[in-house]
């Protein structure tokens, strides 16, 4: 294919002679189709460029000041680390301050979105049988050179017909990320734990990580994906992940969003399942300046079910934004959503969950509930389901809500001599705990609910109980 | 140790409270009594500290110190407790938790060390068994799901537990058959210890069968029309409120 011709940005534009700066740093074994596919990806934005306010997907959340600043992609082979990270000391990797207690996992590490785990790091894990044997997985970087063909057509799917501006940049700047295939019948006993460290370079710098996970059939796998930001000022992480799951496959998804204060987190979760596969997922937002979360879910299977899970935490002037889609396409699917929300200072929250259940999906099920608690009166939230139903034979239900905290309550605490910041934080906590009590992980519930506030919790007075 | 001297209290500008006097020494038992929308939970309110009342006139100490001016929580760390008459059920926020970090909230005001979950445990099992109350009630939710009954009785349970100066019990009486009543009973003449004050609002001469008040006060109106001591309740079970409105025109 030629590429100048489908191009249109000029060959002087900065994208361009930032995608070059990257690849002089990229091992000359990359195949040059994924050469060709990157600047498909960056001709694909370049036609639109950052989506504005007129979007109507963008209406609530204003990425000018993304699209403002100059875009410096995070290298591989520089600084340190070989991460393109000159602030991050190799004490606080192998310190591993983003663990959860007792939680066991196969752990991963990247920093700026390039692995810095070895292969002898993974096979540890392969060793020790937290891997199975005929599980691959690896650092994306070094699946590229010789892609799996759904690898590879993900990749050129995803570039070809990006779902939005920054889905069409990761696609022309990912070099790295995290690759897992687990076959047909084939269980995974652990949670990988896939660990994207956002750390200063020599100024703020982009970072595109890509997470491909494959579930055979019936195969079965937890990933935990954190966005942890380690003094990193005004980075961009901009990250794609892809599940695809086979009939009978089941994926427990967990995101963790914890960047820093001042940083901007652009993520998508595309899923897409077959016959009987049930995805879950957990998207926990409480870090960055402005966050955005996509998740669109394809049930292409009969009897697929997917559950969506969500918790934003804004403070100070954070922008937390999550869209959400599901696709019923054919018979007896289900999904369910539960989205929650806790908005302090003057932070502003926006939720959008759209449920499409299209002809063919009779005899399915949706529901859908989004609830906020805003905490001072400059918070804000907007949230918006949208249900858009095109079969007959179907339930769905949707609820959303705004409120603050029960005065009553309040006083109720407060008279029996609890501090009234302590009462509040602990009715906050409990609006918290309703969606950390499905988290089906132990050391991964306590260890958001110590990250999102709460001292000592409830759930370990109650194992004192027990 | 309670001195309320002529306190008008209004609500959203209406007058509900028209000049309360109430006096209540150290170690006395109160009994307030009175027709329904008389004032008395808004008496009891206003003493625990709830926001919404507006006060207009006259004033509240507590052992000398202005008991208005201080915060709800501040007013619990002195020895204030109310058994609400309306218990609010709190989703998610699990009673031995809540009830830990009230415990330990008093403890430290008082310069005690904090007790921990096992220390927490021991004392309130003992305290439980007290009102009869199933262990499986401090893995609840607070009030969450409570039967009426269980929410009086676990009102009575937090004031065993926080041992208060002076407890105010707002109907905690009502709604509880013969049994259930006794152990609303017990737990009050459990914790007189010659020092402690109560002032138990109630409907009826039954509870002051086995709580036996010092005085008794008849509140109407929002006005205290009469007062005198235990036999004023009895005479007010034998013919009504009818004759102390009659009394107080
Ligand atoms: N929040 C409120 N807003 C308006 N009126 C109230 C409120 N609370 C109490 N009142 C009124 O104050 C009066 C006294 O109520 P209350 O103190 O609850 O009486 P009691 O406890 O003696 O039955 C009633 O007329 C009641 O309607
Ligand atoms: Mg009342």
């Amino acid at each position: 294919m030629n590429v100048q011709l489908i191009s249109p940005l000029e060959p002087s534009d900065p994208f361009l002679a930032e995608l070059a700066r990257l690849e002089s740093r990229l091992p000359a074994t990359e195949p040059p189709w994924l050469r060709a596919v990157r600047r498909r990806a960056l001709a694909r934005f370049g036609e639109r460029g950052f989506p504005g306010r007129r979007d109507e997907d963008w209406k609530y959340t204003d990425v000018s000041t993304i699209a403002e600043r100059p875009l410096r992609v995070a290298l591989p082979g520089v600084g340190p680390l070989g991460t393109g990270a000159a602030g991050i000391e190799a004490g606080r990797i192998e310190a591993g301050e983003w663990r959860y207690a007792g939680l066991e996992c196969v752990e991963l590490v990247f920093v700026n979105g390039h692995c810095v785990s070895t292969s002898a790091d993974i096979n540890y894990f392969y060793d020790r049988g937290a891997l199975p044997e005929r599980t691959t997985l690896a650092p994306l970087a070094a699946m590229l050179s010789n892609a799996p063909p759904m690898l590879r057509s993900s990749i050129q799917r995803m570039a070809d017909a990006p779902p939005d501006a920054f889905a069409a940049l990761n696609a022309a700047f990912t070099a790295d990320g995290a690759y897992l295939a687990v076959p047909d019948g084939v269980a995974l006993d652990v949670p990988v734990h896939l660990v994207f460290l956002s750390a200063p370079g020599d100024g703020p710098v982009a970072s595109f990580p890509r997470i491909y996970i494959h579930l055979g059939k019936e195969a079965r796998a937890s990933v935990i994906e954190s966005y942890i930001g380690m003094d990193a000022q005004e980075n961009l992480t901009c990250a794609v992940t892809e599940i695809i799951a086979a009939a009978g496959a089941r994926c427990d998804h967990y995101r963790v969003q914890r960047e820093h204060p001042r940083s901007y987190h652009v993520g998508r979760l595309s899923v897409s399942q077959a016959r009987d596969s049930e995805v879950t997922s957990f998207s926990i937002a409480c870090g960055a300046r402005l966050s955005r979360q996509d998740i669109a879910v394809r049930l292409e299977g009969e009897g697929a079910s997917v559950a969506l899970h969500g918790l934003y935490v804004g403070e100070g002037r954070r922008h937390v934004d999550h869209h959400t889609r599901i696709d019923h396409l054919l018979p007896h699917t289900n999904s369910e959503e539960h989205y929650k929300g806790v908005l302090d200072g003057r932070s502003r929250g926006v939720f959008n969950g759209t449920v499409v259940v299209h002809p063919d999906a009779q005899k399915s099920e949706a529901h859908q509930s989004n609830h906020n608690l805003l905490l001072s009166g400059e918070a804000e939230i907007d949230t918006k389901p949208e249900l858009q139903i095109h079969a007959d034979d179907v339930i769905c239900s949707h609820g959303a809500s705004v409120g603050r905290l029960d005065p009553d309550a309040l006083f109720y605490l407060c008279s029996r001599g609890i501090e009234a910041p302590v009462a509040r934080a602990i009715l906050t906590q409990a609006f918290i705990d309703e969606v950390l009590a499905r988290l089906p992980i132990a050391a991964l519930r306590l260890g958001l609910a110590r990250d999102l506030g709460s001292a000592e919790t409830s759930a370990e007075l109650l194992s004192a109980l027990i | 140790m309670l001195a309320v001297h002529d306190l008008e209290v209004r609500i959203a500008g209406k007058p509900i409270l028209k000049g309360i006097d109430l006096e209540v020494g150290s170690g006395e038992v109160h009994a307030i009594m009175g027709p329904n929308a008389s004032g008395k939970s808004t008496l009891a309110h206003v003493l625990a500290g709830r926001e919404g009342y507006e006060v207009t006139a006259g004033g509240v100490t507590f052992d000398g110190e202005d008991l208005l001016a201080l915060s709800p929580e501040e007013r619990a760390h002195r020895g204030v407790f109310l058994a609400f008459q309306y218990p609010v059920a709190i989703p998610g926020v699990n009673n031995a938790y809540f009830l830990k970090a009230a415990l330990n909230a008093g403890r430290k005001y008082r310069g005690l060390a904090e007790l921990d979950a096992i220390e927490f445990l021991n004392l309130v099992k003992e305290k439980l068994k007290l009102v009869h109350l199933d262990e499986a009630l401090l893995k609840r939710a607070v009030n969450e799901g409570f039967s009426g009954g269980e929410k009086k009785r676990n009102e009575v349970f937090q004031m065993a537990v926080l041992e208060p100066r002076l407890a105010i019990l707002d109907e905690t009486d009502s709604g509880l058959d013969i049994d259930a009543l006794k152990l609303v009973a017990e737990g009050v003449n459990r914790l007189r210890d010659g020092q402690r004050s109560f002032v138990v609002v109630t409907h009826y001469q039954r509870l002051l069968s086995y709580v036996v008040p010092d005085r008794v006060h008849v509140l109407s109106g929002g006005r205290i029309v009469r007062s005198g001591g235990r036999e004023l309740a009895l005479d007010l079970d034998a013919h009504g409120y009818d004759w102390v409105k009659v009394a107080a025109a």
